[in-house]
This record gives C-alpha cells, sequence and structure tokens, in this order.
C-alpha cells in the first residue's frame, strides 16, 4: 500500500466512525429510562435541544476542518494558494471560532441561569435529600407540625417546581436525574439545591453521579411524579401510617425486628431512624437496595438473604446467623409495610 | 586551545570528546547523567507504565463488555480504573514528555546537555521509585481506590481506613518532585543554555512549547504536592483541612486538584501540539506559517489553562457568575488551539506536502484532536455539562484530547525520530498496519462512548444493570479497545524490530531544518563536535556546509578540554554567548538522594516518622555534598571557546545556570505558598462554621518580631556579605555569613516558639491545623536559610568563594530574600486577618 493510498482511505475510515452512533444509537434506542436524549420536561428538554444544534455544527465543523486538512494533502500540485496562508489562520483561527462561541457562551448563560433555584419563587416544595453510602435518605417537609421520613424513592406533585436540598451524610455524592435535567452535588456540611420540575405522571430513574465508594455502581433514585391530588393523599397517607401495626399476628417479626433491625432502621415515617434507610413503605417501593433488587413477591426475603451478594459491600450487616424462621417473619413483618 | 589542536581529524575529535562524555559501563552507568540516556531511560519507563496502564484500560473494558458482569468485584476493579487513570497522567503522559524534552532540546537548541545533568537523573530515581511504589501496592491489592482525582473526604481517612491512598499521596508527592525538577531544568536550559546566535526568535518552535510547557509544571505541579501533603497530614495525624467535622472543607481538595488538573491537560497537550508544530513544515516542505500567531497562542494558552480549574466543578454549586467567567475562559481557550490549527492547515496548503509514514499519524492527531476539543466546548457550557458532567461521554471526552492530543503526536514523533534514536529506519508496512488499527481501535471504543454517556451511564460504576440501553455501546466500546491494544502490540513489534533489521538511516532522512539532525545518528555522546553559531531558524537549510564545520571542529567550543564537559551560556533574548558551562560527569549523588527520598517516603508510609525524617535529613546531607563539589577554587580568566570568542567560565558569570535554577525553583515554591494561601484564606472564610473561633492566634507579636528580626538580619546580612567579598575581603565577608547564620538561629527559635505557644493544637480544628503548615512552611525556609549561610561560610573558608566567584553567595541570597518575603506576609495573614476579620 502507498503513502497516498492510506490517505485516500481517510475519509472511509471517518465515515465509518460516523455512520457507527446512529446505528449504535437505533439498537439501543435512545428512549430509555436514564437517558439524556429522551426529555421529560422543560429544562432535560432545552439541554437535549442544545445537545442536538452543539452535535450538528460540531459535525459541521468536523467536516469543513477534515476537508479542509485532506484538501491540503490531496489537491493536485498546481492547486496553489493564491492569497497570503496568514488570512487562513485570521479566518479560521480567530474570526471563525469567535463567531460561533460567543453566542453559544450568550445562549448558555441566560439558559443556565434560568434553570437554578430562584430563592424567591413562591409555591415550590423543598424537599431534603441526603446522601448516604449507598442510599438516599428523604425528607418531606412537615405534615401536621413534623416531617415524613422515607428513603430512595421521592415522590413529588407533577407540575409543580421541587426544590431538592441536597446534603451528603459521609462523602460526596450526586443527585442525578437524567430526564429531569442536570445533577447537583450533595456535599458534607453544606446544603445545594436543585430544582426538579416533573410536568407529567412518571416514573424517573437516576443515580448517584459521583464516586462514592463501594457501591456507587449501586445508588439509585427512583423519582415519581403524581398528580397533585395523589401526591397530597400519598403524604396525608403517610402521615397517619400504622406504623407496622397489624394486629398482632405477626408478633415473631415483630419482635425479631425490634431486635436485630431497629437499631438501625425506623418503620415509623415520622421518625428518621438511625444508619440505615427509614422503611416505612418499603413493600411499596419499586426497588430494593437503592436499585439493587426490584421489589415484588418474596424479594424481600431474598435481599434479607442475599443482600451482600445484590450489593457487596452494603454497610447492612450480613444476615447469615439468624434463622430462616425468623428470617422468614422479618420479612412478612415487612411486606405489611405499606 | 591552541592552533595546533585544529588539525585533529573528526575521529580524533570523537575520540577526544567521548572519552569526556561517555556514560559509564555496567553497575556504573547507574551514575549517567547525559541528557540523551537519561530522556531514553525516561521515555522507556514511561513506556512501560504506558502497558501497564493499558492493561488496566483492557481490564476495565473486560468488565464492562457485558451487564452485571462478573470479572472482577468491586474491590479490585475500583482499584483498577484509580490507578488506569493515575498511571497514565502521573507515570505515563508527564514522564514520556519529559524524557522526549531531555532527549531533543539540547540537540534542537545545539546544545551538548542540559544545564543541571545530576538534577534529570535524580528526577529520573524519584520518578521511577514513586512509580514503583505505585506499581507494588497494585501487585498486592493495596492500591488506592478513591479515582484518580482522589476526592475527599472518600480519600479520607475514615472512608479509606487502608493505606492505599497514602500510597497514592505519597507516590505521587515522590513522582511530582521528579515533574517539578524537569521543569525547573527544562526551564533554565532554554532560557540559558542554547547555542550561539540563536535568539528567542530564532528558536524552533519545539523550544517555545516546551519552554511554556516546563513553566507551566513549574507552576501548575505545587497546588497538587500542597494537597497532597495537606491531605496526607490529615490522615496521618488528624489535622483537619478537608473534615467538615473539624472545620474543614472537602471542597478545598477540589479547587487545590484542579488548580493543578487543568493546567495538566494543556501541559499533555502542548508538547503534542510541539511534535506536530516541529513536523509539519518538514512534511509539507514550507516554513511553518505563522510562527508569531503559534507562539503568541503558545503562551495565551499557558496563561488561561490556569483560569479555567473550576469548569470541573460546575455541578458543586459555585456561584453562578463564578461559573460564567469559567464557561468563558473555557471557550476562549479554545481559540489559541484553533489558532495553532489553522497554522498547520495553512503551512500544509502553501507547501507541497509529502505523506510519509508520521503524517499518517499527525491525520490521526487532527481528526481526533478536533472532535474532543468540539467536545471540550460542548462540555464548557454549563448546562450542558450538568447534565454529561462524570458521565462516559466525559470518559470520551478526556480520551479524545488525550490520546488525540498526546499520544498520537508522540506516534508520530516516535516515527520521526526513531532513525535519531537508533540510525535505523523503521518498517513502513508495519506502521501503516499498526496506526489503522490504533486509530479504528480508538474511534470505535471512545466515539461510541459519548453515546453511552447521553444515555445516562455514569462514569466509575464496576457494574451496570441491562434495561437501560447500555449493552450495545459497552459492548462495541470493549472490542474497539482490544483493536487498539491489537495496534499497539504491532507498534511494540516495529519498534523492537527495527532497532535489529531496519534499514541504516542516512543523516537527515526527513530533509529537516532543525540542529537536532546535524549530528551523527544515532547520536554521540557529547551531540556535537563544535555548538554551530547560527543566523536563521532553519540552520541546516540556511547555512550550506553547516554540519561539516561543525563536524570538524570549526564553530564553537570544537577543540577538547580534557576532563571537562563544556557547553556555551547564552543571553536568555538575544542568543549571543555569555560564558562556557563546565557540566559535572558521572556520579553516584542522584541515586543515593534518590534512594533517601525513597526512605523517607516508605517510612512515611509505614508511619515510622521519626525514621522518615532520617530519611529526609539523609538527603539533605546527600544535596549538600552534590553542592560542595560544584563550583571553582581557583579563579579563571577568559577561555577560548574558538571563532576569536573569548568568554568566562559560568562560575563567575551573573546569571550563570545556578542562579537562574534558584529563580526558576523559588517561582515554583511561590506558586506552593500561593496555593497555601489559597488555601488559608478559603478555610477562613468559605465554609463559615467555626471560624473565627476563640482560640485564633491574637498573641505572641514578640516571638513574631523576634522571627521577622531573625530573618532580616539572615537576609541583610547575606547581601552584606557579598558587597564586602566583592570589594575583595571574601575574610571580611565571613564575618557576616556568621551573623547570616545566626539570624537564622533567632528567626527559627522565634517561629517554632510562636507555634508551639500561640497556635492551639494543630488536630484540634481547620484554623490550628493551616496556620501551623503556614508557620512549619515560614519555618522550613528559615531554618534552610540558616543551614545554607553555615554552607557558604564553609564554601568560603575552603576557597570556593573570591571576588569573583560568587555564585554560591548569590544563589543563597535568593532564598533569604524569598524567605523575608514569605516570613513577612505569612505572620501578616496570621496577626493581620483576626483583626481585619475580627470587626465584621
Amino acid at each position: 500500500m502507498s503513502e497516498s493510498d492510506a490517505h485516500r482511505r481517510c475519509p472511509r475510515g471517518v465515515g465509518a466512525a460516523l455512520a457507527v452512533i446512529p446505528a449504535v444509537a437505533a439498537l439501543s434506542g435512545c428512549e430509555t429510562a436514564q437517558s439524556i436524549l429522551n426529555p421529560a420536561n422543560t429544562v432535560a428538554s432545552s439541554i437535549a435541544r442544545l445537545w442536538w444544534v452543539m452535535l450538528w455544527v460540531a459535525a459541521g465543523i468536523s467536516l469543513i476542518t477534515f476537508g479542509l486538512a485532506l484538501y491540503t494533502v490531496l489537491r493536485p500540485a498546481r492547486h496553489q494558494l493564491g492569497f497570503s496562508p496568514r488570512i487562513i489562520i485570521i479566518a479560521g483561527g480567530l474570526i471563525w471560532p469567535a463567531a460561533l462561541l460567543l453566542p453559544l457562551l450568550a445562549y448558555a448563560v441566560a439558559h443556565g441561569h434560568g434553570m437554578l433555584s430562584q430563592p424567591s419563587e413562591a409555591g415550590a416544595l423543598e424537599v431534603h435529600v441526603t446522601g448516604h453510602q449507598w442510599w438516599w435518605e428523604i425528607r418531606y417537609p412537615d405534615v401536621d407540625g413534623a416531617p415524613i421520613y422515607d428513603a430512595n424513592e421521592l415522590h413529588i406533585p407533577a407540575g409543580r417546581p421541587v426544590d431538592v436540598i441536597l446534603t451528603g451524610a459521609d462523602v460526596i455524592h450526586s443527585f442525578w436525574v437524567p430526564r429531569l435535567g442536570g445533577k447537583r452535588d450533595a456535599l458534607p456540611g453544606t446544603t445545594t439545591v436543585v430544582r426538579l420540575t416533573a410536568e407529567q405522571p412518571g416514573v424517573f430513574r437516576g443515580q448517584c453521579a459521583e464516586f462514592c465508594g463501594a457501591q456507587h455502581a449501586r445508588m439509585v433514585v427512583h423519582v415519581t411524579a403524581h398528580s397533585e391530588a395523589q401526591f397530597n393523599r400519598r403524604m396525608r397517607r403517610m402521615a397517619r401510617m400504622p406504623r407496622g401495626d397489624d394486629g398482632g399476628r405477626n408478633a415473631l417479626g415483630r419482635a425479631a425486628f425490634g431486635r436485630l433491625c431497629a437499631h438501625c432502621h425506623s418503620v415509623d415515617p415520622r421518625v428518621r431512624g438511625n444508619r440505615g434507610p427509614n422503611l416505612a413503605a418499603v413493600a411499596e417501593r419499586l426497588w430494593l437496595g437503592a436499585g439493587a433488587l426490584k421489589n415484588g413477591d418474596g424479594a424481600l426475603l431474598e435481599w434479607l438473604q442475599l443482600h451482600q451478594t445484590y450489593k457487596p459491600g452494603n454497610r447492612m450487616p450480613s444476615h447469615n446467623l439468624v434463622d430462616d424462621d425468623t428470617r422468614a417473619a422479618i420479612a412478612a413483618f415487612l411486606e405489611n409495610l405499606r | 586551545m591552541s592552533g595546533a589542536d585544529r588539525r585533529l581529524s573528526p575521529e580524533e575529535l570523537h575520540r577526544a570528546f567521548d572519552r569526556d562524555w561517555r556514560s559509564p559501563p555496567g553497575l556504573r552507568s547507574l551514575t549517567a547523567v547525559n541528557h540523551t540516556v537519561i530522556g531514553k531511560r525516561f521515555m522507556m519507563t514511561g513506556f512501560l507504565y504506558f502497558l501497564v496502564g493499558g492493561i488496566l484500560a483492557m481490564l476495565i473494558r473486560a468488565q464492562l463488555a457485558i451487564p452485571d458482569s462478573r470479572f472482577m468485584n468491586h474491590e479490585i476493579y475500583h482499584q483498577v480504573f484509580t490507578m488506569h487513570g493515575t498511571v497514565m497522567m502521573f507515570l505515563f503522559a508527564i514522564p514520556v514528555i519529559e524524557g522526549v524534552a531531555f532527549y531533543l532540546i539540547p540537540k534542537l537548541l545545539g546544545a551538548r546537555d542540559l544545564a543541571y545533568p545530576r538534577l534529570s537523573a535524580f528526577g529520573y530515581f524519584c520518578y521511577l521509585f514513586g512509580g514503583l511504589l505505585l506499581l507494588g501496592s497494585l501487585l498486592v491489592g493495596a492500591a488506592p481506590d478513591s479515582g484518580w482525582f482522589m476526592y475527599t473526604p472518600l480519600s479520607g481517612a475514615r472512608y479509606s481506613p487502608g493505606s492505599g491512598a497514602d500510597v497514592w499521596l505519597l507516590g505521587i508527592t515522590f513522582v511530582e518532585i521528579s515533574a517539578v525538577s524537569a521543569g525547573v531544568e527544562l526551564t533554565a536550559s532554554i532560557l540559558k543554555v542554547r547555542t550561539a546566535g540563536m535568539s528567542l526568535r530564532r528558536m524552533p518552535l519545539f523550544g517555545w512549547y516546551m519552554l511554556v510547557t516546563a513553566m507551566m509544571i513549574v507552576v501548575g505541579f505545587p497546588p497538587l504536592i500542597l494537597a497532597s501533603i495537606l491531605l496526607e497530614l490529615e490522615r496521618a495525624f488528624g489535622w483537619p483541612f478537608f473534615d467538615v467535622a473539624g472545620g474543614g472543607d472537602p471542597v478545598l481538595w477540589q479547587h487545590l486538584f484542579w488548580l493543578f488538573g487543568h493546567p495538566e491537560v494543556y501541559i499533555i497537550f502542548l508538547p503534542g501540539a510541539a511534535i506536530v508544530s516541529t513536523l509539519i513544515p518538514v512534511f509539507a516542505r514550507h516554513p511553518i506559517v505563522g510562527h508569531d500567531w503559534i507562539v503568541a497562542s503558545v503562551i495565551a494558552t499557558g496563561f488561561i489553562s490556569f483560569a479555567l480549574w473550576a469548569h470541573h466543578m460546575y455541578a458543586v454549586g459555585i456561584p453562578h457568575l463564578a461559573m460564567v467567567f469559567f464557561s468563558a475562559a473555557s471557550l476562549l481557550v479554545a481559540i489559541p488551539t484553533t489558532i495553532q490549527f489553522y497554522a498547520w492547515i495553512a503551512t500544509l496548503w502553501a507547501g507541497r506536502p509529502a505523506l510519509r509514514l508520521p503524517m499518517l499519524y499527525l491525520f490521526g492527531f487532527l481528526v481526533i484532536f478536533v472532535l474532543g476539543g468540539l467536545t471540550g466546548v460542548m462540555v464548557a457550557v454549563v448546562p450542558f455539562d450538568w447534565q454529561v458532567h462524570d458521565t462516559h461521554f466525559v470518559v470520551a471526552h478526556l480520551h479524545y484530547v488525550l490520546i488525540g492530543g498526546l499520544v498520537f503526536p508522540l506516534l508520530a514523533g516516535a516515527y520521526y525520530w526513531m532513525p535519531h534514536v537508533t540510525g535505523r529506519m523503521p518498517s513502513e508496512l508495519l506502521g501503516q498496519w499498526g496506526f489503522w488499527l490504533i486509530f479504528i481501535g480508538f474511534n470505535v471504543t471512545f466515539f461510541v462512548m459519548h453515546l453511552t454517556g447521553l444515555l445516562g451511564m455514569p462514569r466509575r460504576v464496576y457494574t451496570y444493570p441491562e434495561g437501560l440501553g447500555w449493552e450495545w455501546p459497552n459492548l462495541i466500546s470493549s472490542i474497539g479497545g482490544f483493536i487498539m491494544s491489537a495496534g499497539f502490540a504491532l507498534f511494540i513489534v516495529d519498534l523492537l524490530l527495527h532497532g535489529r533489521y531496519g534499514r541504516r538511516s542516512q543523516p537527515n532522512p526527513w530533509g529537516a531544518g532543525t540542529l537536532e539532525w546535524a549530528m551523527a545518528i544515532p547520536p554521540p555522546s557529547y551531540n556535537v563536535i563544535s555548538q554551530p553559531w547560527i543566523g536563521s531558524r532553519h540552520p541546516l537549510q540556511d547555512q550550506p556546509n553547516l554540519e561539516q564545520e561543525m563536524a570538524r571542529g570549526e564553530h564553537l567550543l570544537g577543540t577538547p578540554s580534557p576532563g571537562h564537559r563544556e557547553t556555551l551560556g547564552v543571553s536568555a533574548i538575544s542568543g549571543d554567548p555569555e560564558y562556557v558551562i563546565r557540566l559535572p560527569g558521572p556520579s553516584w549523588l542522584p541515586l543515593l538522594s534518590g534512594l533517601a527520598m525513597a526512605i523517607f517516603f516508605l517510612a512515611f508510609l509505614a508511619k515510622l516518622y521519626w525514621f522518615s525524617l532520617a530519611g529526609l535529613l539523609l538527603a539533605l546531607a546527600v544535596m549538600l555534598r552534590w553542592a560542595w563539589i560544584n563550583g571553582l577554587r581557583v579563579d579563571s580568566g577568559p577561555v577560548d571557546a574558538g571563532m576569536e570568542l573569548h568568554i568566562p567560565l559560568h562560575v563567575s558569570a551573573a546569571e550563570a545556570p545556578g542562579w537562574w535554577g534558584m529563580i526558576v525553583l523559588l517561582v515554583s515554591n511561590g506558586a506552593f505558598f500561593a496555593s497555601l494561601l489559597f488555601g488559608y484564606f478559603y478555610l477562613w472564610i468559605v465554609p463559615m462554621r467555626t471560624w473565627p473561633t476563640p482560640q485564633q492566634v491574637d498573641g505572641g507579636l514578640h516571638w513574631s518580631a523576634l522571627t521577622l528580626l531573625g530573618v532580616c538580619v539572615g537576609a541583610f546580612s547575606l547581601r552584606r556579605a557579598i558587597i564586602i567579598n566583592r570589594h575583595g575581603s571574601t575574610k571580611r565577608a565571613e564575618g557576616w555569613l556568621i551573623t547570616s547564620a545566626l539570624g537564622g538561629l533567632a528567626g527559627l527559635v522565634g517561629v517554632i516558639t510562636l507555634a508551639l505557644t500561640e497556635v492551639p493544637a494543630a488536630a484540634g480544628n481547620a484554623y490550628a491545623a493551616i496556620t501551623t503548615v503556614l508557620l512549619a512552611y515560614a519555618g522550613f525556609h528559615v531554618l534552610l536559610g540558616g543551614i545554607l549561610s553555615a554552607f557558604a561560610l564553609l564554601r568560603c573558608r575552603h576557597g570556593y568563594v573570591s571576588p569573583q566567584r560568587d555564585l554560591d553567595l548569590r544563589v543563597i541570597s535568593l532564598w533569604w530574600t524569598y524567605t523575608l518575603t514569605v516570613g513577612l506576609l505569612s505572620l501578616a495573614v496570621m496577626h493581620g486577618l483576626p483583626l481585619a476579620m475580627g470587626a465584621s
């Protein structure tokens, strides 16, 4: 293969590479649960639109520059430059990028500002979310004079702005629900705010975006947007929750939970609990272990047995020493928390 | 130096020079200091570490090829990805750049060696040992695992209790010593150790790029060294700089890290661009178009790159106005890069490009780097970054920038300079196969990875579930990764085969105009028989017969001076020869000081703190010995440098390399101090939690006064000693040196008492901790100042100082002036800030 042959291959190489993206996109589908390209509200849509605009502009710039570069090498010898080569530097290196970058900056500044939570704005719901290794603690605003605690699944009213006030309990985490907008870090010792607005009811997957240790990969948050009425109903229901009271049918499970689990976990939505996630409505959750195991029939028992397999290194001690009956009773007790 | 010597034949000249310049064989090759040898060692070691980093990358791709993979567990995976980033950034990219620069800079500048040959050897050992420490931890499964930017508090003692984080902090600091010494070495060498007539305007672009890169290293690495020291102090002794419970702030780590980390990206890219700017005009067969535009762009890049660091922190929640500033700066830096890009295009357009193998890699560079630059502009846009930050989109972007910006130019450079290093030509066929495999494999891996990120996959996850659309792009990336590896395997085969079977290269095989091709290849130990007096930017093209004249010894320093290694020192700007530098030959001291530093770091890692102190003292002793054997004990008049030129030896020159080296070192030190003050103010202002406390320093003014008095006496006595010595009385100057040393002692007593009596226990809170560090920093400078004054006294006593030879005194005086400045500032900040802020 001669050298010039090698160069004539170059455009094909690039072309093939460019064709890969749509092909893979088609295979994977952009319409997935955590895709930036599958926006579910105005903020995420405007960022996705920004991406598509930047992509096409970038594709145009790339093709022009690659074309220019190839032309300079492959042109016939008689095609000499008819003007001072300095003009290329000034036009290509100075004027062109300035003309593209300034509007981009202006657009970004204006839009970025609009996405931030404005403290003066009335009507926003304030929810406190605390990142723990490796789960999310959630505190809703006061109902009847006391807050409501939950974990890993954030319920919000659709159509109303929600200010998620973030902090980190141990290390830095980052709260990110791509279909609803950008991420924000949850830092220990301080709070940050991210504005979340779901315009339609639905479930939106998110996960921790800042590396936070062993189970960073399994620190998922699900945001469920309800209609305003449903959301209010849920809050009131949580406030009145029977706190695991089943009329004494599963006394064994209740006692075992109290003995083995209650040091860390609370089943009362009005009590935060100690180190572990609040389990007030754990049976209603879509997932267990912050996205580690899908909830369903028998899932709670399976989780109690195998949580160190589903989520190795998580902070809950293994329950290998608990006998099967007790474990089943605890699971049954938890099944009743809804 | 008589006329009779001029009749030596080239062969005799070669033997005469080689006798003084060649590096010793066998075990004693550890004493080698020559830049060609050290440069090759850096490159070889860096390439080996690159292979390690590459294997780690393949492990990552194997793990992520399928969802819910069980190939590695999280403990191993986290070590693997942390070490992949760490090895590639700290053990491959920077050291290989240093190696290339060490090898090429003296040759391109027509010199025989770098300014401080033993310093480069010392840097090599620091690099080697630090790297081995890191790799050793990987072998025993105790490698760092909190990611290559080591965010606190995850990397703190509570959440990373093992020794992995200590290995990182200590090992990287060890390697950074090497980087900073390389920065000092290259800055001073490029400014002072060139050939005659090479003004800055005539200096090859490679020299400009490396000058800016070296200065960026000098200023850019200290923030990370400081951050590493602070975090190690927190981990080892519980001094809370980053721990919220003690009033620290984890975000301070991010600021300090990226204050280093973003310039680092350009420290990596500029040398890549340097290779491109060197090769393009050769293969375009046309001088570079827009030379001055390129120089201005490179300098602008150097400055702007220090104003971008917070663009890694948009998601932290920094004020919006600050984000606008950093976003604007991040977009602005695209302009100097684009200017360089179009200067290359314009050069190709104006010339008649020849398509040789290195050009193939340059084209690979152009394509990949343009794409990386475009995604760089995208992530500089704040709202978009809020989405893609910490996703695989960013992973794709940074690999486009780093592999495009450095690895492709390095491969182009490898093929371009391979005949220079070995005297043999590489194989075009293997080279082309290697290129296409690497180029295609790279793009398959990383082009698709943008999509992986857009589909919402965060970086640094060791596993992912099915059903999120990430399966296909990950599998494709993994396949691409293995294609790329095959390409690198071919490159290695080519590298090994050509050394044995490649056909012999003719001199200057590419028809280049720069001086590295004016010597025999492979290059002799002394580079050039005589250093040319050049009159243009392309001496080989503009001065016919230059190579032959040089080889006959007709230019400067063409007469062997037995027992000495000599090279020219020039005026930094005009390139007029100023003095002859006599360079040191092979020495065990670099290895010994490297080993002493290794004792320090290993003992600290083993928590044997007193023992580690012994290592530090040993290193100081070896380095004082090193400084001791410099210089001359007799005055020497001007020497005959050939071509009717009579210039002094460097020991009696005003701007000797040692003086320049101290200036550059102090600039670096100043960057360290500035970072420390940044940390001090940051911890004061930003957390607003435990400060100001009732325990803040409000007394001790008398001890501060004693400190300042001591430092003033130390600094002014030394100046006095210089003046008196210059007036002819070295004997009387000795008295002032005694006063200076005593001043140091008084200052040390003052600052230690101040720290012990007035500052609360450092483990108590962030204020006490950072104040202690500030005082320790000042105290260290006073202590060393005193030791150096005593050292100067001994030098005078032993005849190394005379009215004509006062370099030692002037270098030490620089240290004292610096000490006075930082002492004043530290004490002013410590006492003044509570007063200034107390009112509010």
